[in-house]
């Protein structure tokens, strides 16, 4: 009895001696029977690749109830893993009887691998029955752990709940938190930034070497420097006119520094500042944004529908078109001329990146190049195409010369001689005419045409033809006097009178002719082809034949 | 300042001559750098560095005192050296780089940034002409070399 408590005690002291200033020895207890732990570290000299699977559960959809298992699936590289704990009593009988009473905990090894490693250390005290067995198993966990569970990098956490019974001395308390992937990464942080705390580092800026304390280290890169060179670095450069992107003050290095260094480094003001900028350039690398051409605004503008159309500032909410940068105009064209685009794309293709940047930042980059392709397919359209003379669309000639030959030609010329005679051009090329709803029928491009001529002695009735013909609405009218030849080649010189007059005029005639009964007469002419019709007109307002002058003549 | 011993101590060759360092006011070096290639290879060239009070977060300036037949140089001597340019600058290089970097340009002219466009073209499109007169203004104003 008396022999066993020394040998426990020597032991503690050894271990004490040897575990005791690194934290891993933490004695718990001493009476009435000695309790403590030891946390044995997990380090690789070189970095190793741990993946870990963390499940997740997601709603299948927005409005279900459901929920989904989902598996994120992520790789890192660790230096330290968290430690596996080794909790130890001494009965009053070790070591002569039995060996002392462990639990084996850790966050990243599973219960059937925990529960191997309990057997093992049974098997290492049985080996060594009646005598102190810590040493030894600390030595084994320490050293020979991977080997002995067969764990190969990279290695896949894999905290599942064993089928079997596991051995009731294996403690795993990584499966229960959600974060063990955070956990674990932490740890691995925290520990190599120990690390490097403890080490001396060489500032290249101050050329001066210095506790791992006073210096920060910037990743990727792992190039670290003093905390004050760094920070007067990083200030100058911020405070710099021309602010650009900070990057690691090492030459030929060109890993950015983290928000984390800068504001560790730099003092609000300036942090914000960089941070404007980053927001900023940020900004300009996104095509669809162009800035509010307000001058009390300024802000960016978000660029809106398919077209680009439209864009809408993000800060007042104006909303303009990014080309001509007034308000928005719908699908009214713009007033922005095309010799206008034309320039500007001009200078734009030309202009050295300075020109670039600020056209970019007035108009938007897509804009500008929507403007450019626009530009390249009208000039494409003006030089390989002609407009179709019916519908006007742009037509290409993929084959055939461009000549027409004559049997080509002749119906075309047959549908056109025959269809003249009934149709005017509007109709016969579009199919319709805008004066057709109108009750003076279009006569362009017709073949035959009715005109209707009062002839005889005009002067009688004068007054009364006056006053039919001044009936119009809008009582602008002229007088012709026309010369005509009939197809019976008979000559007529005689009033021209507009088609939509002839029956008014020709009931105030046959009521003149009653009342009077004199033998006035009207004649209809009409006559077929304008060929052969020779006109000849005087103004009549001239010569002062109507009372009243009528309103301006045309001609 | 450490930089200078220690750039005395690693003894830098390679055409950087002499360092000499002006006890009152350690913020200017006077150099004398002895290119190695022909055609300046017939003397040396004065050149001073001046650091500004930021030195290392803001780059030294660099200047020829003696004159020299160059594209990247200008009459009134500055150079444009890439290393130093502002927005290149970074504080951990050191002045033996960048002194390096300086001999290689006088060797190796670089006519795609020139500061006397009039050179560069010489130099690009009639070598032997401006090879001689590259040589008799070293040997015109250039100093001995020691």
């Amino acid at each position: 009895m008396d022999c066993n408590f020394e040998l426990q005690h020597s032991e503690l002291d050894t271990l004490k001696a040897i575990y005791g200033q690194d934290n891993i020895l933490k004695i718990i207890q001493l009476t009435p029977t000695i309790r403590a732990t030891l946390e044995i570290p997990c380090h690789f000299q070189t970095p190793q690749k741990i993946r870990i699977f963390t499940k997740k559960y997601v709603r299948t959809s927005l409005d279900s109830e459901k929920l989904q298992l989902d598996f994120i699936f992520t790789e890192f590289s660790l230096n330290y893993l968290p430690p596996i704990i080794l909790e130890f009593e001494f009965p009053n009988n070790y070591p002569s009887n039995y060996g002392p009473s462990f639990h084996l905990t850790s966050k990243w090894l599973n219960f059937s691998q925990l529960s191997k490693l309990c057997r093992k250390l049974d098997t290492i005290w049985y080996e060594n029955r009646g005598g102190t067995v810590l040493f030894d198993w600390f030595q084994f966990l320490t050293n020979d752990l991977f080997q002995f569970l067969d764990i190969q990098f990279p290695y896949t956490l894999n905290l599942e709940y064993p089928k079997e019974s596991h051995d009731l001395r294996a403690i795993q308390d990584g499966i229960l938190s959600s974060d063990l992937l955070e956990i674990v990464e932490h740890f691995n942080t925290s520990k190599l930034y120990e690390e490097f705390c403890q080490q001396q580092h060489y500032c290249a800026i101050c050329m001066e070497y210095l506790p791992g304390t006073k210096c920060l280290q910037i990743r990727p890169c792992q190039h670290s420097f003093c905390k004050i060179c760094l920070s007067k670095y990083l200030s100058t450069k911020i405070q710099e006119f021309s602010i650009s992107i900070l990057q690691c003050p090492q030459g030929n290095c060109n890993s950015l520094i983290n928000n984390q260094i800068l504001s560790q480094s730099v003092n609000k003001d300036l942090y914000a500042r960089y941070d404007e900028f980053l927001f900023k350039r940020a900004l300009e690398e996104m095509e669809d944004i162009v800035y509010c051409p307000l001058t009390i605004c300024g802000s960016p503008s978000e660029l809106q529908m398919a077209d680009k159309s439209m864009a809408i500032c993000l800060v007042c909410k104006y909303c303009f078109c990014p080309k001509c940068r007034r308000v928005y105009h719908g699908v009214s064209p713009c007033v922005f001329s095309k010799d206008k685009f034309k320039e500007i794309i001009q200078e734009y293709k030309q202009g050295n990146s300075m020109k670039k940047a600020f056209l970019e930042r007035k108009y938007g980059k897509s804009v500008l190049e929507q403007m450019s392709s626009d530009i390249e397919d009208e000039l494409w359209l003006q030089k390989n195409t002609k407009k179709c003379p019916k519908c006007k669309i742009h037509i290409e000639k993929i084959f055939g010369c461009s000549k027409v030959t004559l049997d080509e030609a002749k119906p075309h010329w047959i549908n056109l001689y025959t269809e003249s005679l009934t149709k005017c051009k509007h109709r016969y090329l579009h199919g319709q005419c805008k004066l057709d709803s109108t009750n003076s029928p279009c006569e362009v491009g017709l073949r035959s045409s009715t005109k209707y001529v009062l002839s005889g002695s005009v002067l009688g009735v004068w007054s009364h033809l006056c006053k039919s013909l001044a009936s119009d609405v809008t009582g602008n009218f002229h007088i012709q006097v026309v010369r005509i030849y009939t197809t019976n080649l008979e000559r007529e010189v005689g009033i021209l009178i507009p088609p939509g007059r002839v029956d008014i005029l020709r009931e105030t005639l046959e009521k003149v002719n009653l009342q009077a009964c004199g033998d006035y007469e009207t004649i209809t002419v009409t006559d077929i082809g304008t060929n052969e019709m020779e006109i000849e007109t005087m103004d009549l307002q001239n010569e002062n034949l109507i009372d009243k002058p009528s309103s301006e003549s045309d001609y | 300042m450490k930089e200078y011993e220690e750039i005395q101590k690693g003894c830098p060759g390679g055409g950087i001559h002499s360092i000499f360092l002006d006890e009152v006011n350690i913020l200017c070096w006077k150099i004398l750098v002895a290119p190695t290639e022909y055609p300046y290879n017939k003397g040396a060239f004065r050149i001073h560095v001046d650091f500004t009070a930021e030195y290392p977060f803001k780059p030294p300036k660099l200047n020829f005192k003696t004159a020299i037949y160059h594209p990247n140089v200008d009459e009134k001597g500055q150079v444009c050296l890439p290393l130093i340019a502002p927005e290149n600058w970074k504080p951990a290089t050191k002045m033996e780089q960048v002194l390096k970097a300086l001999v290689t340009l006088i060797n190796e002219p670089e006519v795609e940034h020139p500061l006397r466009a009039d050179l560069a073209e010489e130099y690009s499109k009639d070598k032997s002409s401006f090879n001689k007169k590259a040589e008799d203004q070293t040997a015109k104003y250039a100093e001995k070399k020691p």
